[in-house]
């Protein structure tokens, strides 16, 4: 079940209403047989996978709780990971570790399984692998109830693309739903300003991400058709889908989750006004990217062992994180170049500022952020081809073309309004990204999330903009016949 | 109740109001407001006063019942609801939703489309789309959905209606925003004759689908319950055996039901329909055999129900509009017929009472001497005197409305009804004048004259030319567009 879709408005509104309305007791319960539910309608039987990893985790938990000495949890500890590891392994990794293997000993007929992959898989094992770890260095006790426990792995909000909860956030807030006051829980504000959220990442996905799509889906499909120019609109453009359909989605879960009371971390921060790629990755998948230091870096030595080996633990860990993207070369090597990219940024900082303070260069003004998000987002879009290409050699090659194939004239021609998306839709999607802009903006300047801002401002200009949003969605969105539903991108993962 | 909780509660409430307004207000304007042809379900439902017969079917319906006739000759307010190609299943959602909103006192069904059996997918949409939402609407889209075995997704886009209509934002015209012909019924009349040869008469059967046997029952069972009297028709076109082997079957089940069915190709010899001078093509009749079959069909209304002289009633303006739209195409094809100037002007000159015409003198339009189409001006109004200064004439029914006496510089704005306006404008010594229709340039840039004519009742330009009098006095006029 999409959260772009009719059955996701119908679902979600009666979920909350029961869950609003139900005595106190059967939270917990109603809240976990929704989020199966909504697995569920995916395919039934990625139900067990979820239920597997759950009890796993639970049980591991519960029995390093017994043990006293810290040594004796490693036991359980490891099992648990190398059985979530093994689950995640066989489902996403087997046919592209056989296949690759095959490749590396050219021999043929390799088997491959074709295993369908579990929408959510890795979102909701690193999460249960999470718990496990906190548990075992005693950041949080074990879980004992159940219901508590299976919800916190299944909040169905974030169950299928994150945020990635730590469970020292949202395992306290689950065991305290059952205490909610009617008072609490009917919190008109809560629930408005989750609706916001859940409208603006609408807005988000289904008006930009989606949009923007078709050029992107156009030019790499046929990249060989395109000049700079194309090739740029849509790297650049994929840049701003992968953005808005995945900031887009984490958006609707955090209202989602806001509406019955429950807080999800924030997921993307204004990534594209970052200042270094060490900046970007504070504000982009936070939730990833704090797991990944917290759970793989740091427990590697992060930058306690040297500045030698505290580079060699990003390259890993970010090539890790490629590899957690998806089950192909491409996301390992974006993974890798963004490791190189830390490592260089973190070699050359100290002589960026010397130079910074020999030219007497004014870093703390806006033209000069400016101009640094520009380039981190170049950069980063760049990085970004090796994530949508289906090959690295494809990726290489349109990075090749951009540089060769030098097209400027389409501009003045027309013709780019050929490369999927017409004058009229072009306009449509600059006018809502400039609402975008100005959001982000808001975000950067306040340090507000737009519906805290919201809720600060003028009633009538919030309901306004709220509309604006909410009709420019149901207008301009890209849904109904002969639009394809698009998945969000992140679910692949 | 806090201050607080009655903030909120007012904070909901004028969000939900208008976010109401709000989406009905878009969807107005992104809906389908009509099938393509008829009357159009839009001015269906804009209508308030009685209508005692509604047609139904396909273009075969509004091809061939002649609304203004019926209301000119027999007083009976009639309307089409059709649309191209439309089959059976279509035809009875027609029905059944005019009957939630206005059942007539008579139904006329034409039945052309009855053997092709029931809607593919794209029909289902053109169908149901221009409808308003209501049970009946509910009903249809479920049936629909169910027929063709749609996915949840499909159905419930059908049933919602705004994720299929929502993309037209990329195809709107004047017609989303605007009732353009707030007046037509559903006929639009053709003159052009292809003679054909009379179809062979067989008393042949040949089966027709079990759909489509079913629906008719529902339109019998329908009209029952509504208290409508039923009529079927099958209009005159180039029928070939196996099609009139077919409507037979349909007539049979008609009168095993106790219905009316009136075969105009079976029956041609008996209504006159002649073959040889009343098709516009082998599809469909012209106004001559239109004429024949709607006078046909209203003596057999008559003769058998009361039906009430509606002429001069309150609320039926449109229908004599409809019947102006229709007669003013005489004077429509008498201008068009025309290639020069003066005979031209000899033409209009007997229409200026009607309509609102204005002419323009541009540049140097007295070229070819005062005696070249001077005289026949005078004849609309425009003497020698105002002829030598030039300049825009606006004559509305006769009368002159306003002249810019050849003034170098001005402008001014006309207008023509609640709706369209004309903008006539100068701009100096070096330009000529301009005529503009709701915001539309009129007439080339000429040494000569240009002229619109309008009829301000209809909404319509009956004709627009111009002459370049260096090329001598032959009308020009703009490429005609599809």
């Amino acid at each position: 079940m999409l959260f772009n879709s009719l059955d996701f408005l119908i679902f979600f509104p009666l979920a909350v209403l029961v869950y609003l309305l139900i005595p106190a007791r059967f939270r917990q319960i109603w809240l976990l047989l929704c989020s199966w539910f909504f697995y569920a309608c995916w395919n039934v039987r990625y139900i067990l996978l979820l239920l597997a990893s759950t009890v796993i985790t639970y049980a591991c938990a519960r029995w390093m709780e017994k043990l006293e000495e810290q040594r004796r949890k490693r036991l359980p500890l490891i099992l648990c990971i190398l059985l979530n590891l093994a689950i995640l392994f066989t489902f996403k990794y087997l046919d592209f570790f056989l296949s690759s293997v095959g490749g590396l000993f050219r021999t043929g007929n390799v088997p491959q399984f074709d295993l369908l992959l579990p929408v959510g898989i890795s979102f909701y094992i690193f999460q249960a692998l999470g718990y496990t770890i906190d548990c075992y260095r005693g950041d949080i006790s074990a879980e004992h109830n159940f219901i508590s426990y299976a919800l916190f792995v299944s909040f169905f909000p974030q169950l299928v693309a994150g945020p990635i909860e730590r469970s020292a956030s949202l395992l306290p807030q689950i065991r305290n739903l059952s205490s909610l006051s009617r008072k609490e829980l009917w919190d008109f504000e809560r629930i408005r300003n989750g609706c916001i959220l859940i409208a603006w990442g609408m807005f988000m996905k289904v008006v930009i991400a989606d949009r923007v799509s078709v050029l992107v889906d156009q030019v790499y499909s046929h990249y060989g058709l395109y000049g700079t120019v194309g090739l740029m609109m849509a790297v650049l453009g994929f840049g701003l889908q992968i953005y808005c359909d995945f900031g887009g989605y984490s958006m609707m879960a955090v209202g989602a989750a806001g509406v019955m009371g429950i807080r999800l971390m924030e997921n993307f921060r204004a990534p594209y006004f970052s200042t270094s790629v060490t900046d970007f990755w504070r504000r982009w998948h936070i939730s990833l990217s704090t797991w990944f230091r917290d759970y793989l870096y740091i427990p590697l030595g992060g930058n306690r062992k040297g500045t030698a080996k505290k580079l060699l633990f990003l390259l890993i860990t970010f090539t890790v994180s490629g590899l957690w993207h998806g089950a192909n070369w491409t996301f390992v090597f974006w993974g890798l170049l963004h490791g190189f990219l830390l490592v260089i940024e973190n070699l050359l900082r100290p002589l960026v500022r010397r130079m910074h303070a020999a030219w007497n260069v004014r870093t703390n003004t806006a033209g000069f952020r400016i101009c640094r998000a520009c380039l981190v987002t170049l950069i980063v879009d760049f990085a970004w081809i090796f994530f949508r290409a289906d090959t690295i050699s494809d990726a290489m090659t349109i990075i090749s073309r951009i540089f060769t194939k030098m097209d400027l004239w389409v501009l003045s021609g027309g013709e780019i309004f050929t490369y999927g998306l017409d004058a009229a839709e072009c306009r449509i999607l600059m006018a809502a990204l400039l609402i975008l802009i100005i959001v982000d903006i808001l975000r950067v300047r306040t340090g507000l999330m737009i519906d805290q801002w919201l809720a600060g401002q003028y009633a009538g200009f919030r309901i306004a903009f709220v509309l604006l949003i909410v009709m420019l969605t149901i207008v301009f969105g890209q849904y109904g016949p002969g639009f394809d539903s698009k998945q969000f991108i992140y679910f692949q993962f | 109740m806090t201050g607080k909780r009655i903030i909120h509660l007012a904070e909901i409430l004028v969000f939900a109001v208008a976010l109401a307004v709000l989406t009905v207000g878009c969807y107005r304007v992104l809906k389908y407001k009509n099938l393509g042809s008829g009357g159009g379900l839009d001015n269906f439902y804009q209508n308030d006063a009685p209508i005692d017969v509604i047609a139904y079917g396909s273009s075969h319906a509004h091809c061939t019942i002649d609304n203004g006739l019926l209301w000119e000759e027999y007083g009976i307010p009639s309307f089409t609801l059709s649309a191209t190609a439309l089959t059976i299943d279509g035809i009875y959602y027609l029905m059944e939703e005019s009957f939630r909103v206005a059942p007539p006192r008579i139904a006329l069904v034409e039945t052309y489309t009855f053997p092709a059996g029931v809607n593919d997918e794209s029909g289902i949409y053109q169908t149901g789309l221009p409808a308003r939402w209501s049970p009946v609407y509910a009903s249809y889209a479920l049936r629909e959905a169910a027929r063709q075995k749609w996915d949840r997704t499909k159905a419930e886009e059908l049933f919602f209606r705004m994720p299929v209509v929502h993309s037209r934002y990329r195809e709107l015209t004047q017609q989303d925003y605007v009732n353009v012909e707030p007046y037509m019924r559903g006929y639009r009349g053709s003159i052009e004759v292809t003679p054909l040869e009379t179809p062979p008469v067989t008393e042949e059967r040949s089966e027709i689908p079990e759909e489509s046997r079913l629906y008719m029952e529902k339109m019998i069972e329908l009209c029952r319950k509504h208290h409508v009297e039923l009529v079927f028709f099958n209009a005159s076109y180039e029928a070939s055996v196996q099609d009139m082997a077919a409507q037979n079957t349909v007539r049979d089940l008609a009168e095993e039901q106790g219905v009316a069915y009136i075969g105009f190709n079976h029956d041609a010899a008996v209504y006159g329909i002649d073959y040889s001078t009343d098709l516009r093509e082998e599809g469909h009749v012209n106004d001559l055999g239109a004429a024949k079959i709607t006078r046909a069909l209203a003596d057999y209304c008559t003769g058998h129900w009361k039906l009430t002289d509606r002429r001069g009633e309150a609320g039926y303006d449109a229908w004599d509009t409809h019947v102006r739209f229709l007669n003013n195409r005489a004077d429509r094809m008498a201008l068009h017929a025309q290639s020069q100037l003066v005979p031209y002007l000899q033409v209009l000159a007997d229409m200026r009472e009607k309509y609102t015409i204005v002419l323009s003198l541009k540049g140097n339009y007295g070229a070819l001497g005062e005696d070249a189409f001077a005289p026949e001006l005078g004849a609309l109004g425009i003497d020698m005197d105002a002829y030598r200064r030039g300049g825009t004439y606006i004559f509305g029914e006769g009368e002159l409305l306003f002249c810019s006496a050849g003034e170098e510089k001005y402008q001014r704005i006309e207008k023509l009804n609640h709706r369209n306006e004309l903008y006539v404008y100068r701009d100096g010594a070096e330009d000529r004048d301009h005529v503009a229709l709701d915001g539309r340039e009129t007439g080339e840039d000429v040494n000569g004259i240009t002229i619109l004519v309008y009829d301000p009742e209809c909404a319509l330009v009956m004709d627009e030319v111009s002459v370049n009098v260096y090329q001598g006095l032959e009308l020009l006029r703009p490429e005609e567009t599809e």
